[in-house]
């Protein structure tokens, strides 16, 4: 009988065109079941937003002051920015930690994807403000987003996070808990009697 | 569906966490005079509140500092004289123009007369005091000579030294960076909180940015006598 993915080869797969859907996902179950690309998630996301929320702690004014900048919360009462400022970074630390650990995984990329899908709208609407403002090409526009990495061209910014957003989503479908703790303590520390 | 009531309860849960370890975190900084936000705080106050309540004269004050930046300078207004210059001063076109400084309901001076400030000898006596509204690493890094630092996000460790030289003095000249910083603003709001009488507080609004753009002299903590 004729395997499907024969078929495929046969064809001469190169513009991709005669892929089936069904093999496509069964495919990427495959590679998800492996462990490996959740975990290259994971350790991405995760490591980038603990960096970027232990930058933001170190510093907690300067990050009070970035937020401020973008016009989206009110000054009075300041409970809002000064709540945002504390609070924040923190999450960011503790969402990048749970993807290192592998704990809570969907909730966390979700925050995570929840935290981009905010601030990358935002950053594109100050760069629209600073283009009317100042008239500079979008191109060209930097400034310090406040995300942690000082002063950034903002075109590539908005990309960047696009691409996280994205990494974010794949992390929440994705199905292996391979690598995690849990599977560390259940694989390695205390293995299943045989 | 449970996925998704599980992924809600993890994200209420890592958001729980997360703020309870940052408040604690926070409160803990403060007790410990590190870097802290108060929460209740308005840091972004400009003080335009407190000058009206001071009463109709601080209304006019505060109707002559709306006005175009041409006209918000009452020391220049009343010179028949132009204030002289500082000796070696080009005067190229690095100060920014009028309109990107922030608005702010408190008086100006200008370039020259803050070097004129920095040259008077009375100056080194009390009688005028420069405040740089900047943090540590600013400070620290070069300021105007002979001014003391304010940096309004930790007001409790410079305020009771600056006051007590504030007091004295007759003119204060606060700055920050320049541009469209406004710490400098911020600054002149806690003075006036602090009974410093509006008349004495002049803003520079060219700032850092301006003063060492025009290569002039600054000095560093420990390297003179009059800064603190």
């Amino acid at each position: 009988m004729e395997r499907p993915e024969d078929a495929d080869r046969e064809a001469g797969d190169g513009g991709g065109g005669r892929l089936m859907a069904g093999e496509w996902t069964s495919g990427l179950r495959r590679a998800d079941d492996t462990g490996a690309p959740l975990l290259l998630l994971r350790l991405a996301l995760g490591i980038l937003f603990v960096y970027m929320g232990v930058s933001k702690i170190a510093d907690p004014i300067a990050f009070l002051k970035g937020i401020r900048l973008y016009d989206m919360l009110p000054e009075t009462p300041p409970y809002f920015l000064n709540g945002t400022a504390i609070i924040l970074p923190w999450l960011e630390v503790f969402c990048g930690t749970a993807l290192i650990l592998g704990l809570w995984i969907r909730g966390a990329a979700a925050c995570i994807g929840v935290m981009l899908a905010v601030f990358t709208p935002a950053i594109f609407l100050r760069a629209m403000h600073i283009r009317e403002a100042e008239g500079t090409p979008f191109f060209q526009i930097a400034f310090d987003c406040g995300c942690g990495t000082g002063e950034v061209v903002i075109w590539s910014k908005l990309l960047g996070n696009v691409g996280l957003l994205l990494l974010a989503v794949l992390a929440i479908v994705a199905r292996s808990r391979k690598f995690t703790l849990a599977w560390l303590l259940r694989e390695r520390v205390a293995p299943p009697v045989a | 569906m449970r996925a998704v009531k599980q992924t809600l309860a993890e994200m209420v849960l890592l958001t729980v966490a997360a703020t309870c370890v940052a408040l604690a975190g926070n409160g803990l900084r403060a007790f410990r005079s590190g870097p802290s936000i108060s929460i209740g705080k308005n840091y972004f106050d400009k003080g335009e509140g407190r000058i009206r309540a001071a009463g109709p004269d601080r209304e006019n004050q505060f109707a002559i500092a709306s006005q175009p930046e041409g006209d918000r300078n009452p020391i220049e207004a009343s010179a028949r004289s132009d204030p002289p210059k500082y000796a070696g001063a080009a005067v190229p076109a690095v100060s920014d123009p009028p309109d990107q400084h922030p608005e702010h309901p408190y008086q100006e001076v200008s370039f020259d007369q803050v070097a004129s400030i920095v040259k008077d000898p009375n100056t080194a006596m009390g009688v005028n005091l420069l405040v740089d509204a900047r943090n540590d690493a600013a400070y620290n890094d070069g300021h105007l000579p002979g001014a003391v630092q304010l940096d309004h996000y930790e007001l409790g460790r410079y305020l009771e030294n600056v006051l007590y030289r504030a007091k004295a003095a007759e003119k204060i000249v606060v700055y920050c960076n320049g541009g469209d910083c406004e710490d400098s603003i911020f600054v002149c709001a806690d003075l006036i909180e602090a009974g410093i009488p509006y008349d004495s507080l002049y803003l520079y609004a060219g700032g850092w940015k301006e003063w060492s753009a025009r290569k002039m002299p600054t000095e560093k903590p420990g390297t003179a006598g009059a800064g603190d």
